[in-house]
């Protein structure tokens, strides 16, 4: 019995012996990784052993292993779209990994990360672009800037020229009217909706700051823009507005350096405007006052003595100092890489006492625990300050007279204009207020992914984005507005996300002309926020500004807020691809999302899409003309849920009232059930073509598009008798539709090369409806209130300026009845007659032009000789208009404020040949079509010339690679535009009133000088 | 029961077998490193041997059970184990080579080759010399290693290049294997150690291999006194002797802990200082400047006089 059980026993250690050996000696795991010549990691790069079917790509550390049993030696081909491919022959197979570089080889294709996953972009279905190299360098305060002209189908909109301030981004237009239209930021795995308002707490005054700020964009590996919905449905209801993946950079495997990149440069104001100075403005003055029958204010005598008097802008703007400096330690060995890397960032306003600060760092680590089991961890850290110009500085700039001096004969400040504007000293607000916002921001996120058999792989993901936004603002009691005793404010806002997502992924290569690659997976996030803003005024002194509110003797009641939203999803994707000629993706997401009602909580978004790569046809594989061409089509449904939290229920709000001198509080609906609240839907087809030429040395890509989005999530006005003003329902539908074209060439090649990028797009948006029975409604000016000067009308697009037209001035002899206004007389505004009654109404109020612009695009040309690069990047947007509130205010002529320049040829019955009205004293505008302006532009947005040194030379002092360089941003603009910048947007990522410039903060140019060492 | 009972077999087999593998004492001494020195480090393992038969001395294979570890390229210093000793203990140098029919081997093997020629060969992505209207019609493929290890990195380094930089075609493998690559393809052009490129019997270069001529005075031309790849000893002998300016070489060196505490260790290290250097040349080796041997025996000695403190 006991030699049977022995017996049995050596038989099984025998036999697992024998396993184990035969499986040690034939299969042959070969680990390398692959770069590029410029040392970039090549993710998605194809390994094959030549002569057999056995394939394996890199993933998006550009590592790969091969599993083998082929006999030594062999010989295996490695490709990469874009790049020549390699041989390499395999005499034995190292412990250490394969170092290989391959060659540029004109890049049409390229490999791309897409949701939840990477793929090789010569077998992706759907529409997706990626920023150029060149472009990524340049420097920005955050990764969404670079956007700008790089991208087809992506409009960049500065909101402000302050530091740090955020950019309304649109991917093929705006899907909604009410709801947000940003496009969703995929961070290192982790989706972020960027809000300007997450970083908000509500206290201060002026420019939202950029939530993406808090990221450099140093760090940034690769940044890709997927469009259409085949790309966008695996995010399902944040995908309708386009989805912006941004990978940061990871260590190496098996290479360890240190690298710093700092630049520091000058900016300036991109222009002043041009205003009257003191004697000019002094005369206007006089004009005006004799124009309504008063007395002028000055002799000539006066007048004589005025000269130019205050130049406001020139007290305000000042040359202002940016700098960066970016120290990183990249560390790898055959299992495992890290980086970590620290940033410092700081832009000095243009207008003194702004600007922005940002103290960042970033560990990012991979570790194979085994061949089958991987873990990593992304963290993102920063700090980051701003100094922010409130709201009405630049303006009262613009409109403070220029005989106020800045300071009184004492030296203290001038406190406030003495004519009938009271209008603050904006010096004075400037130097002594304080207003502040402080974010500090961790975004984390960590996976776990094991190889449960070979080809399926199940990743668990958890992460966390937290935001903690402090605002302060102090406003002294020398000030105009603080006049009595001063006000501070403080405000915090907390926010904490977490996220959790799983997915299992299963490749399998069949017969070797099918490859299926299925994603399944399930997610969930959520996200709350607390807030919280205090205020006092009327303190003793300003010694302790916001620090001591209780020291105020006017204590307002303080506000306190929370809310959440969550999010659960369960998606999949299969990717079939046959012969490297059809390819097939279907995709399928299902969200529940708390923000909707109860019957309609969830939403199911599918897509379809193939492509067919007709170069790798036998017709066309040898042809020497066509070097790639591929046909894509693909349709789907994404939705967008960016409203609000709870606006699907019944809420009531907490009022109160003063009965006979006692507060009474008390609660009260504020808004409506709405049980059928649901997603706005948007449907979305795309054709594209690739097409590469002359050995890929021409590359093209054409898609065209046609987007219609269901169910708008509008805020419809209530009946007063409601008590309420509004609520959000799923009324109307708009749509989009538009062309891109990206077009990139090798024009000389050799020691000489100069490649061009040519990036240029098209969108028509219109409203289909906006609900039964309603055509059209005018949305409040937050700006103006009393005179709305935007209209949503079906069959037009959004951002139509609706006003008077002006018809010139009034002469002598004329029907005054051609002007809204009262007191009309020669040299009085005059304005068109559009329904032939002989006097102008509101009915003659029309649409006189559209923010949108009709194209917007980039080119980008780049020479490189011997050691020298020069990149030469303009950028531009046509046919789009802007309304300058800025400008109605300055053309007043009333003598109460300041003025433009544009008045020394105003109306006077010396000078009636003019389109500029008559000096008169009227405080408010009559808003026509003589302030909306082409805000057509071109500018020169970077232009960079760098020198690298040679690799002999660096490698003496101890050095890889070394470059230096001298940047030139935004330096040239090509514009009619009259205002500081054409590139403005005051009221940010709002959809109903884009293209209104009302005292924005300027635009600014720069100059920088940079260096990039690694050691 | 059976389960566990058979469970508790497989551990102790493997327990046993990783105790069978593992070193104990002082009488054995474990050495692993660059491959390429293995002919050399077996010679003097034999040799060394003969004399002291008591001691056990092998090559493994894995560095961490291993008393010595040789390596043939210069480490930085940033990149030194702290508290080791490095000791040098012979010289080599790297030639470039390629398949005696090669058009480049007939072209080249006459002319030779200067510094910028061969980083512009090895290096660069077009081969443009200053008659460059000939040498590019010469069809040539250029082999290199896609790992790190010794012989590229001294090669490369050399040329102020790391060897990442290496242009053409790529193998995965040993040294030798590129000699092998130059063997199978008439169009191959790639370098390797002395040792390598002879036939370390017949003392003349390996089977269809040319060794090409390089300037060593860097005067930029090719003198009749430079062509000493004919024979290896001939080859030795001469850049022993003269001062060379173009040639890539450095240390074969050995490093271990500096608390070492077996004597025996540093006594072998020492002998081969001495009485080890005449193996060098038969496996196509320098010997070391007598400079450097002083250096480093007193280095050895002051250890020695350590160990053997009571």
């Amino acid at each position: 019995m006991i030699q049977k059980y022995i017996k049995k026993q050596w038989l099984i250690l025998g036999f697992i012996w024998f396993l184990g050996s035969s499986w040690g000696i034939a299969q042959n795991s070969l680990k390398g990784i692959i770069k590029d010549n410029n040392n970039e990691l090549l993710a998605g790069a194809t390994i094959n052993i030549k002569g057999t079917d056995e394939v394996t790509l890199t993933n998006v550390s550009g590592v790969f292993t091969l599993s083998t049993r082929q006999k030594l030696p062999f010989t295996i081909i490695v490709s990469y779209v874009g790049y020549q491919a390699q041989e390499i022959d395999i005499y034995e197979i190292s412990e250490e990994p394969l170092d290989i570089s391959l060659k540029l080889d004109n890049v049409l294709d390229e490999i791309v990360v897409i949701g939840y996953g990477e793929q090789k972009r010569s077998n992706f279905t759907g529409s997706i672009a990626t920023i150029p190299t060149e472009l990524r360098q340049q420097p920005v305060s955050s990764p969404d800037k670079l956007l700008q002209g790089s991208v087809a189908g992506v409009q960049v909109t500065q909101s402000s020229g302050q530091p740090g301030s955020g950019n309304t981004i649109r991917v093929r237009g705006g899907t909604s009217i009410n709801a947000g239209s940003e496009p969703l930021y995929v961070i290192d795995g982790f989706p972020i909706y960027n809000s300007d308002l997450s970083t908000d707490a509500g206290v201060i005054s002026g420019a939202k700051i950029n939530p993406l700020s808090s990221f450099s964009s140093v760090d940034i590996e690769s940044i890709q823009v997927l469009k259409d919905a085949s790309a966008t449905a695996i995010y399902g209801s944040r995908g309708a507005n386009g989805v912006i993946i941004i990978t940061t950079k990871k260590g190496r495997r098996n290479e360890s350096n240190i690298s710093y990149d700092a630049f520091y440069g000058v900016q300036d104001v991109i222009r002043k405007l041009p205003l009257l100075n003191a004697e000019q403005w002094g005369y206007l003055k006089n004009d005006a006052r004799i124009d309504a029958g008063k007395p002028p204010t000055y002799t000539q005598e006066e007048l004589d003595q005025l000269g130019e008097g205050t130049d406001w802008q020139e007290e305000a703007f000042t040359s202002a100092l940016i700098q960066s400096h970016n120290l990183s330690l990249s560390a790898g060995s055959d299992r495992s890489n890290l980086i970590l890397s620290g940033n410092y960032y700081k832009q000095e306003g243009v207008i003194i006492r702004t600007g922005f600060e940002r103290y960042s760092g970033r560990l990012n680590i991979d570790h194979d625990i085994s061949e089958k089991l991987k873990v990593g961890v992304f963290l993102t850290g920063s700090i980051t300050n701003a100094d922010v110009a409130p709201n009405g500085v630049v303006q009262g700039l613009l409109e403070m007279v220029p005989t106020v001096p800045v300071k009184d004969a004492d030296g203290s400040y001038t406190i406030v204009s003495p004519f009938e504007t009271a209008i603050g000293n904006p010096i004075n607000s400037l130097v002594n207020n304080t207003n502040e916002t402080k974010t500090t921001r961790f975004l984390l996120n960590g996976f776990i992914e094991y190889e449960i058999i070979e080809g399926l792989k199940a990743k668990v993901q958890f992460g966390t984005d937290i935001i903690n936004n402090k605002q302060n603002r102090y406003v002294a009691s020398t000030v105009f507005e603080g006049i009595p005793g001063g006000s501070a404010s403080v405000g915090t806002l907390a926010t904490f996300g977490w996220l959790n997502e799983n997915t299992l992924n299963y490749f399998k290569k069949i017969a070797s002309r099918h490859t299926l690659d299925i994603l399944v997976g399930f997610t969930q996030q959520k996200s709350s926020t607390e807030g919280h803003i205090s205020n006092a005024s009327n303190f003793v002194n300003d010694n302790s500004t916001y620090n001591n509110l209780g020291a105020g003797t006017i204590l307002q009641a303080p506000a306190s807020s929370y809310s959440a939203w969550a999010l659960r999803s369960f998606l999949g994707r299969i990717n079939y691809n046959l012969d490297d000629k059809y390819f097939l993706t279907l995709t399928l997401r299902a969200d529940g999302s708390s923000r909707f009602g109860s019957n309609n909580r969830w939403g199911t978004f599918p897509s379809v899409a193939i492509a067919w790569n007709v170069h790798n046809e036998s017709f066309l594989k040898n042809s020497t003309r066509i070097s790639n061409l591929k046909l894509r089509l693909s349709s789907g449904l994404t939705g967008n849920q960016e409203i609000p939290p709870y606006r699907s229920l019944s809420i009531l709000s907490y009022y109160s009232s003063n009965f006979n001198n006692v507060l009474f509080a008390g609660f009260a609906p504020s808004s409506y059930a709405n049980a059928n609240l649901g997603w706005e839907k948007t449907i979305q087809h795309n054709l594209g073509v690739d097409l590469g030429l002359f050995k890929n040395r021409i590359n093209l890509t054409l898609d065209v598009y046609y987007k219609k989005t269901n169910d708008l999530l509008l805020n419809i006005p209530l009946p007063y008798t409601s008590g309420l003003e509004s609520a959000f329902q799923n009324y109307g539908s708009m749509e989009n539709k538009g062309i891109e074209l990206a077009l990139q060439t090798n024009n000389i090649q050799g020691e000489l090369e100069w490649n061009t990028s040519i990036v240029i797009s098209a969108n028509r948006n219109k409203v289909l409806s906006l609900g039964p029975g309603i055509t059209e409604f005018i949305p409040i000016n937050p700006a103006n209130s009393n005179r709305p000067s935007e209209i949503v009308r079906v069959g037009e697009p959004l951002g139509n300026f609706y006003m008077y037209q002006a018809d010139g001035v009034f002469q002598e002899g004329d029907n005054f009845a051609l002007s809204p206004s009262q007191n009309v007389r020669p040299g009085s505004q005059k304005y068109k007659d559009l329904n032939g009654d002989d006097k102008v109404t509101q009915a003659d109020i029309s649409i006189v032009g559209n923010a949108q612009p009709l194209f917007i695009g980039g080119i980008t040309n780049t020479f490189r000789y011997k050691n020298f690069d020069l990149t030469i990047f303009l950028q531009g947007s046509f046919g789009n208009k802007i309304f300058s509130n800025t400008k109605a205010l300055l053309e007043i002529g009333s003598g109460f404020t300041g003025a433009s320049a544009t008045l020394l040829d105003r109306w006077t019955p010396t000078n009636t040949d003019t389109d500029v009205h008559r000096a008169i004293e009227d405080p408010s505008p009559t808003l026509s079509d003589r302030f909306v302006e082409n805000g057509s532009y071109l500018r020169l947005k970077n232009l960079s010339l760098g020198y690298t040194l040679p690799k002999e030379l660096a490698s003496k002092v101890k050095l890889q690679n070394a470059r230096i360089y001298v940047s030139l941003q935004n330096y040239i603009t090509w514009t009619n535009y009259t205002g500081f910048d054409p590139e403005v947007s005051r009221n940010g990522q709002d959809n109903l009133y884009s293209g209104f410039d009302y005292g924005s903060y300027p635009g600014t140019k720069s100059i920088q000088t940079g260096i990039s060492l690694t050691f | 029961m059976k389960n566990v009972r058979s469970l508790l077999f497989v551990v102790y087999w493997c327990v046993a077998q990783n105790t069978l593998a593992q070193k104990n004492d002082s009488s054995e001494l474990l050495i692993t490193g660059s491959r390429f020195a293995y002919p050399l480090i077996e010679k003097w393992i034999e040799a060394y041997k003969s004399i002291n038969p008591a001691l056990n001395i092998r090559i493994v294979s894995k560095s961490d059970t291993a008393d010595l570890i040789f390596k043939g390229h210069e480490i930085p210093k940033e990149e030194l184990t702290p508290e080791w000793i490095y000791v040098n203990l012979a010289r080599y140098v790297i030639v470039p080579i390629a398949h005696v029919k090669s058009d480049f081997a007939l072209h080249y093997g006459e002319k030779g080759l200067d510094k910028q020629e061969v980083q512009k060969l090895f290096f660069e992505d077009e081969f443009k010399t200053k008659d460059n209207e000939k040498s590019e019609k010469i069809n040539y493929t250029f082999y290199a290693r896609q790992q790190k290890s010794c012989i590229p990195s001294t090669f490369a380094g050399y040329y102020g290049y790391v060897p990442s930089d290496f242009k053409g075609k790529g193998i995965s493998g040993a040294d030798q294997h590129l000699v092998v690559a130059v063997q199978n393809d008439q169009t191959a052009v790639s370098y390797a150690p002395l040792n390598y490129a002879f036939d370390l019997n017949k003392r003349s270069p390996v089977e269809k291999i040319s060794i090409l001529p390089l300037d060593l005075n860097n005067n930029r031309r090719l003198e009749s006194d430079e062509k000493i790849f004919e024979n290896l000893d001939t080859a030795l002998d001469f850049l022993e002797a003269e001062k060379t300016e173009n040639l890539p070489g450095a240390y074969l060196h050995v490093g271990f802990p500096e608390k070492v505490k077996n004597p025996n260790l540093v006594s072998f290290l020492i002998w081969i200082l001495n009485e080890g250097q005449q193996y060098n040349h038969n496996a196509g080796f320098l010997k070391l400047e007598e400079v450097v041997v002083t250096k480093e025996q007193k280095k050895l000695d002051n250890l020695l006089k350590e160990l053997n403190k009571p």
